[in-house]
């Protein structure tokens, strides 16, 4: 009950960061995913469960206000929480580079559908300069900011854990 | 046994289901125009809130710290200022002289009143799209403010973008340097027509492109160009920047520009919202 709250909370927080606090620490205009870091980090240290069900309501919300189509960010978000989710069996605390290697695959995969169904479809085909000067950029920034969400989120995840932990042995 | 009761649904089955909703509705936002509306309205009701305080924190944080950084630099720029004041005074002669040629060349300056007969209300920019791949951003009035979709966004003195899709406490706007935008302009000099887009691979330059201008347009870098006359959705005259880099176009019937706008993307906070609809003639 604890975690479905908190993760409620979390993604709401990292939506209202990212569209106005982060906004303003964009460098080269560009602002870093958390959405995609959230996704990563829920479905990686989760599950592919909790994956899914995240990446589908942080797609939504993402949705709600991009005055697109309805669903389209909720479908990619949700393959990549069940992708980083099928992860899971390979996840320990202390491992570095899988989980950043993650956040950047997740970050392509998202930025590279979106260009394909937003921009190649309108012509736009120069795909070097597109990936340049906007995904190349934004991939940087996300990894650098997971590297300190991510250890915050485990610290939340072994908190959880622990506490899930406790109040199993108190009721059986 | 408690355990034993609960019930565990395959995740093959939850990705099948999720797929298959989001499939409808994106089929269903294609089919029905304001599907999501309530959806959106809804969240919207907590989200928009929320973002407003953010931004009023965030300004208020930058005040403070702002403040405090001042007091620092006070002191050193007194010193300064004194300095600059003499030589102030000297250019300030000269400036008056150029203010009053000013007022005569704006009295001249037709445009200006054409705004100034239209009903605006003002905006003020509260969040933008979570991407980076569009340039759309959040105002906070919304339908029960009387804003409507296609209403026109001014700001700095120029056009800003257009009103993309309404709720009732938010609305999004469109700007012109989205890479999705299209503005029907002209030369406010010659009345040429021509385009005026977004270019996502331009923003960081601050320019947009203008293409589609006739190759025996008689115009030159620095001309002014407006919205135009016979736009679907832009209220004609509205100021958008001023001409450079004019090309001609290798099919040798047109020529290309760009275009360095005169509103400030970058630092824009508030907007003012046109609220006249263009009339087409059509209802």
């Amino acid at each position: 009950m604890l975690r479905t709250i908190s993760t409620a909370l979390l993604i709401f927080i990292f939506y209202i960061l990212q569209c106005t606090l982060f906004n303003t620490l964009s460098l080269a205009s560009v602002s870093p995913n958390l959405m995609i870091i959230i996704t990563f980090a829920i479905g990686f240290m989760r599950g592919r469960k909790a994956g899914i069900i995240t990446g589908f309501f942080c797609g939504l919300l993402i949705d709600c206000f991009s005055g697109s189509v309805l669903g389209f960010n909720a479908l990619i978000f949700m393959y990549i929480g069940y992708f980083n989710g099928v992860f899971h069996r390979l996840f320990y605390d202390e491992d570095v580079t899988l989980p950043l290697s993650l956040v950047v695959g997740s970050d392509f995969a998202y930025l590279f559908s979106f260009y394909v169904i937003r921009f190649v479809l309108r012509n736009r085909l120069n795909f070097g300069e597109y990936f340049v000067k906007v995904m190349l950029p934004e991939m940087l920034y996300t990894v650098i900011i997971a590297i300190i969400m991510y250890r915050l989120l485990l610290k939340w995840n072994r908190f959880l854990e622990s506490r899930e932990q406790r109040s199993e042995i108190k009721f059986d | 046994m408690k355990h034993q009761n609960k019930f565990h649904f395959p995740t093959k089955y939850l990705l099948a289901i999720l797929t298959f909703l989001c499939v409808i509705m994106i089929v269903l936002s294609f089919i029905i125009d304001d599907f999501a509306r309530p959806v959106k309205n809804t969240v919207a009701k907590i989200v928009i809130p929320i973002q407003s305080g953010m931004n009023d924190i965030g300004i208020w944080l930058t005040d403070k710290s702002d403040n405090l950084k001042e007091l620092n630099d006070v002191m050193s720029e007194n010193e300064a200022l004194k300095k600059e004041l003499a030589e102030l005074k000297e250019s300030n002669a000269l400036s008056v002289q150029e203010k009053n040629e000013l007022q005569r060349l704006r009295e001249l300056y037709e445009l200006d009143s054409k705004y100034n007969s239209y009903s605006k209300i003002g905006a003020s920019i509260i969040s933008k799209d979570s991407g980076n791949w569009f340039s759309t951003f959040t105002i906070n009035k919304g339908a029960k403010d009387g804003i409507k979709v296609d209403m026109n966004v001014i700001g700095n003195g120029g056009l800003v973008g257009i009103v993309a899709e309404v709720g009732d406490n938010y609305s999004i706007v469109r700007a012109i340097i989205d890479d999705e935008s299209n503005v029907s302009a002209q030369f406010s000099s010659t009345s040429d027509e021509c385009i005026v887009k977004g270019d996502l691979m331009m923003i960081n330059e601050g320019v947009l492109s203008v293409i589609n201008i006739d190759k025996d347009a008689k115009v030159a870098d620095g001309d002014m160009i407006v919205t135009s006359n016979i736009s679907q959705k832009f209220l004609p005259g509205i100021l958008i920047g001023y001409v450079k880099n004019i090309k001609d176009d290798p099919n040798n019937l047109t020529k290309s520009a760009q275009i360095t706008p005169v509103v400030d993307f970058a630092h824009l906070e508030e907007v003012l919202v046109i609220t006249e609809l263009k009339d087409t003639g059509k209802k």
